[in-house]
């Protein structure tokens, strides 16, 4: 019983994270007696646990800090300060986590004004105008989506995962081949994006990337030392600085039929310092579309029931909604010089979620595939039913590759599974899936939005 | 007779005179009630103020003009306390505006500024090539939320004002329409002011859409029968770029941005041939703002039995008059119409064309709209089987200088109001989490109203289940 109430705790928790912050009065006003009514109301306790874990400008966070290592607790900074025409978004996170992993992460984002493009959006014989104010055409500075503009960020990052989970290189590895290593990164560097066009983003980052790996393990998993060695985990004996340069580009818009087309690509120069063996170019690119699924209605909503609205939400000029369905096209190749090798900790992954927090292959546990080359495609369905209660469904393939030959298009793993979502403005709060059909077993994933975090 | 129109869209922009933005277009080839240039008000030391077309697309009107209730009653009789049966004179302009001004006599001559024709080239360009209705006045002497209330309602149940109100009892066309099973959808760019009633928030994701809709719409040929467009009431807060400018036109905000509006709206329906061969657009505006115009409003009829005691009005007399243009391939170029409109008339031509067996009655949107004039005389039944295919084309107006971030306005205080009621219909966790105390600028309230518009449009505001028949 004290694992559900704790658990419900955790997931209250980070769905409140959610919201934007709010400040002492108001956190009083929700938890306390001070309410003009006297009286609760009907969200009483959520607004209340909404406010203590969004003040500003420090609060309570909870959060995963990486996968596998459990929730993160400790303190949070947001702010946003605007002067002269520019935009300051400092933010910062001190966690722990529950297998005493921490994480210490600092950021500064700066929006300067469109200096390419100062009237930008104001001609109106510009027939793609609308496009510049596309929902969601917006730069994420340290997740929070701000309009699009020139944007310098400054960051530094320290983490300490005390477990990750390692299966082995390639594409045919087995869930018995599980290691547990420990890992240590610190980070720093800064990046700058600017719209080049109503439709075309670029940017350029520079980083450094410190990396300690040690064995570690967990319940009847053993230690990463004792199973793997240089030759089949490339960096597990040495972990040398990166100092990494990558450009980026994002071309995002909004064709007739579909709700949106984006676009993005980035080259990274990975120059390991000390010992360049471990140097490497490494290219990243998605594609994701999404597609409103509409059907003419013969009536308007008024005139059929609930149970058949909910199925297919009313839409103007008799049409209904019946979801959306998403797809995201992404692949990661490496390039190597020589005998040089990329460092299995700066490899991509499939399975669950990666290392930035995105999903991969939703129906798989957390890297349980891990090469240097990647190629993979996600679809989703999904519906939004009633208030901000919505249901999904998921298909994903993939695959991973231990040379750039041998991606292709056979050979994929495959996952499906279903789940519900908690949604405001086409932001999803929380959402909750369950992925199946690996062969590997059911796999739940609840996960956060991760508008603050 | 009303044409075969299977789209009727609506364009209201807000508070501009008939005679600031059209008077200078009369001539003697183009005889609409208009302006001589002889027309004047006197000041408060008694010198005649005279019309000029020398009005700037911004910068004029700062503060803003009066166009409460009292306001215009000075502006109409040129007393703010007339005697019983008095004559309407349109003699009280500049000492209303000199109220506003703080006495500041030189300041109040401004409220005569109209503007020449050639600075007002879409808005003029439609007028001549299709229809001008130069009858056509606000439902009620007041400000903006009562005559919204009328395009949508018919009435405004006795109220003059601006105060906050959910609107829980009011019925609209959207209802209307919907119960005879004829699709309705508000466009609107960041609020709509009809958001808070019942009826349209049950159906939110059928009733409420963005301008980016629209645009889209077009392009597919998925248009509701009636559309009604609200315009952006405020720029978005972008620090940099001013990418989403108000375009509404409410003083003092320029102008051109509202100019760039109607392009776009008409060249998006001229751009679908579905769309083009079977609409009428109607583009008006909600009230004058408290801006010169020489023509007294007509007497009408009470809509609903409902009286203002304070201020004493039985709403048996229009506002000022205000700009109105219908374009359709039904209608000839040179159209002039001298029928008496107001915002009702909107209603009754809906339920004309969409309801044709079924004459609009007193008991669902007001007395009002059941006998108001409907658009018939705009249209030439000569184009009824062969709808006008040559769509004039002109340049949007061009590049518009940035506007600096503004306080508040009276209408804007009241959106964010209104979205305060909508926004605690969504779960804790979705809101948008900004105090409304904290809004200071027309920037941070139209920030905020978009965030909360997004939501209601996405369907995630809170109320029963959907159904009609649930």
């Amino acid at each position: 019983m004290k694992r559900i109430i704790w658990g419900c705790f955790v997931l209250l928790a980070i769905a409140a994270g959610q919201a934007r912050a709010g400040d002492l009065d108001s956190l009083k006003q929700a938890c306390g007696n001070h309410r003009p009514s006297g009286r609760p109301g009907e969200h009483w306790l959520e607004t209340c646990i909404i406010d203590f874990f969004t003040l500003e400008p420090v609060h309570p966070a909870a959060n995963s800090i990486a996968p596998i290592t459990g929730t993160g607790f400790g303190l949070g900074l947001d702010r946003i300060f605007r002067r002269d025409n520019v935009e300051y978004l400092p933010v910062g996170r001190a966690l722990v986590s529950t297998d005493g992993s921490i994480l210490f992460k600092g950021s500064l984002s700066i929006g300067f004004p469109d200096f390419l493009h100062p009237n930008a959006g104001t001609a109106a014989g510009d027939d793609d105008y609308q496009n510049w104010t596309l929902r969601g055409n917006t730069q994420a500075m340290n997740g929070r989506d701000i309009d699009a503009k020139p944007a310098l960020l400054l960051h530094a990052e320290r983490m300490d995962l005390m477990h990750q989970h390692f299966y082995g290189v390639g594409d045919s590895t087995t869930q018995s081949q599980l290691a547990i290593y420990r890992m240590r990164q610190t980070s720093g560097g800064a990046g700058f994006t600017v719209p080049l066009a109503k439709v075309l983003f670029a940017g350029i980052s520079a980083d450094y990337i410190e990396t300690d790996i040690k064995g570690a393990s967990a319940t009847g998993r053993p230690s990463i030392t004792s199973v793997y060695t240089e030759s089949t985990a490339a960096g597990l004996t040495h972990q040398p600085g990166i100092f990494r340069v990558q450009p980026s580009a994002r071309l995002v818009w909004k064709p007739v039929l579909l709700d949106f087309i984006e676009l993005r690509s980035s080259y990274g120069f990975y120059h390991a310092t000390g010992n360049t063996g471990y140097s490497f170019r490494q290219f990243a690119g998605s594609l994701s579309a999404r597609y409103k699924i509409r059907f003419s209605r013969e009536h308007t909503g008024s005139h059929y029931s609930a149970f058949k609205n909910a199925i297919c939400t009313p839409l103007p000029a008799k049409e209904c909604s019946a979801g959306s369905i998403s797809a995201r096209l992404f692949a990661v190749t490496s390039n190597t010089s020589g005998a040089n090798t990329v460092p299995f900790y700066l490899q991509p992954t499939l399975g669950g979620t990666n290392l930035q927090g995105e999903d991969t292959m939703r129906g798989f546990r957390d890297y349980r595939f891990r090469a240097p080359n990647v190629v993979g495609m996600q679809t989703e369905f999904d519906h939004h039913i009633w208030g901000p209660i919505g249901v999904l469904g998921f298909y994903d393939v993939g695959r991973v590759a231990t040379r750039t030959s041998d991606l292709g298009f056979s050979g994929f793993h495959h996952a499906i599974g279903t789940g519900f979502y908690v949604s405001a403005a086409n932001i999803i709060v929380f959402r909750v899936s369950v992925g199946f059909g690996t062969g590997e077993g059911v796999r739940p994933n609840p996960k956060a939005g991760g508008a603050l975090f | 007779m009303l044409p075969p129109v299977k789209y009727l869209i609506v364009l209201m922009l807000e508070n501009r005179s008939f005679d600031h933005m059209l008077g200078f277009l009369q001539s003697p080839e183009y005889p609409i009630d208009g302006l001589t240039g002889t027309e004047s008000n006197e000041d408060d030391n008694e010198q005649q103020v005279t019309v000029s077309n020398a009005a700037r697309y911004a910068g004029d009107f700062d503060p803003d003009p009066g166009h409460d209730f009292d306001d215009v009653t000075l502006q109409i009789f040129g007393t703010s306390q007339p005697a019983l049966g008095a004559q309407p004179s349109m003699s009280g302009f500049v000492k209303s505006y000199a109220r506003r001004c703080n006495g500041d006599i030189p300041a109040s001559h401004r409220i005569m500024k109209c503007f020449a024709p050639s600075q007002l080239p879409i808005l003029t360009t439609l007028a001549k090539q299709y229809a001008v209705c130069d009858k056509w006045f606000a439902s009620i002497p007041g400000p903006t939320l009562p005559n919204r209330l009328f395009a949508h309602a018919g009435t405004s149940r006795g109220r003059l004002d601006m105060s906050p109100d959910d609107f829980s009892n009011f019925t609209t066309i959207h209802e209307v329409l919907d119960k005879a099973d004829v699709s309705s959808t508000i466009y609107a760019d960041g609020w709509s002011g009809v958001a808070t009633i019942p009826y349209l928030l049950k159906f939110q994701t059928q009733f409420f859409a963005t301008m980016d809709d629209f645009l889209q719409g077009c392009k597919r040929g998925k248009l509701s029968s009636y559309t009604f467009i609200e315009p952006r009431y405020g720029t978005s807060a972008d620090p940099g770029g001013l990418l989403r400018p108000q375009n509404d036109q409410h003083p003092d905000s320029d102008v051109r941005e509202g100019e760039n509006l109607i392009w776009r709206v008409y060249n998006a329906i001229r751009g679908n041939k579905k769309i083009w061969n079977n609409c009428a657009l109607i583009l008006t505006y909600d009230e004058h703002g408290g801006l010169y115009d020489h023509v007294y409003p007509r007497t009408t009829v009470n809509p609903d039995g409902e009286n203002s005691v304070n201020p004493s009005f039985d709403f048996k007399r229009l506002g000022v008059r205000v700009p109105a243009v219908i374009v359709s391939p039904f209608v000839k170029a040179g159209t002039i119409v001298s029928d008496t409109f107001d915002h009702t008339s909107i209603l009754k031509t809906a339920a004309s064309l969409f309801r044709p067996a079924q004459p609009l009655d007193p008991t669902e949107l007001g007395l009002r709209a059941a006998r108001a004039n409907d658009l018939s005389n705009c249209f030439d039944a000569s184009l009824f089987g062969n709808p006008r295919q040559d769509t004039p084309q002109f340049p949007a107006q061009g590049t518009i200088p940035p506007m600096p971030a503004t306080g508040l306005n009276d209408l804007m205080s009241e959106y964010v109001q209104q979205a305060v009621f909508v926004e605690q219909k969504l779960p804790p966790g979705a809101r948008t989490g900004i105090d409304p105390a904290s809004i200071r600028t027309d920037r941070d309230a139209q920030q905020y109203l978009e965030k909360v518009y997004e939501a209601l449009r996405s369907g995630a505001i809170e109320v029963p289940a959907v159904g009609g028949r649930s």
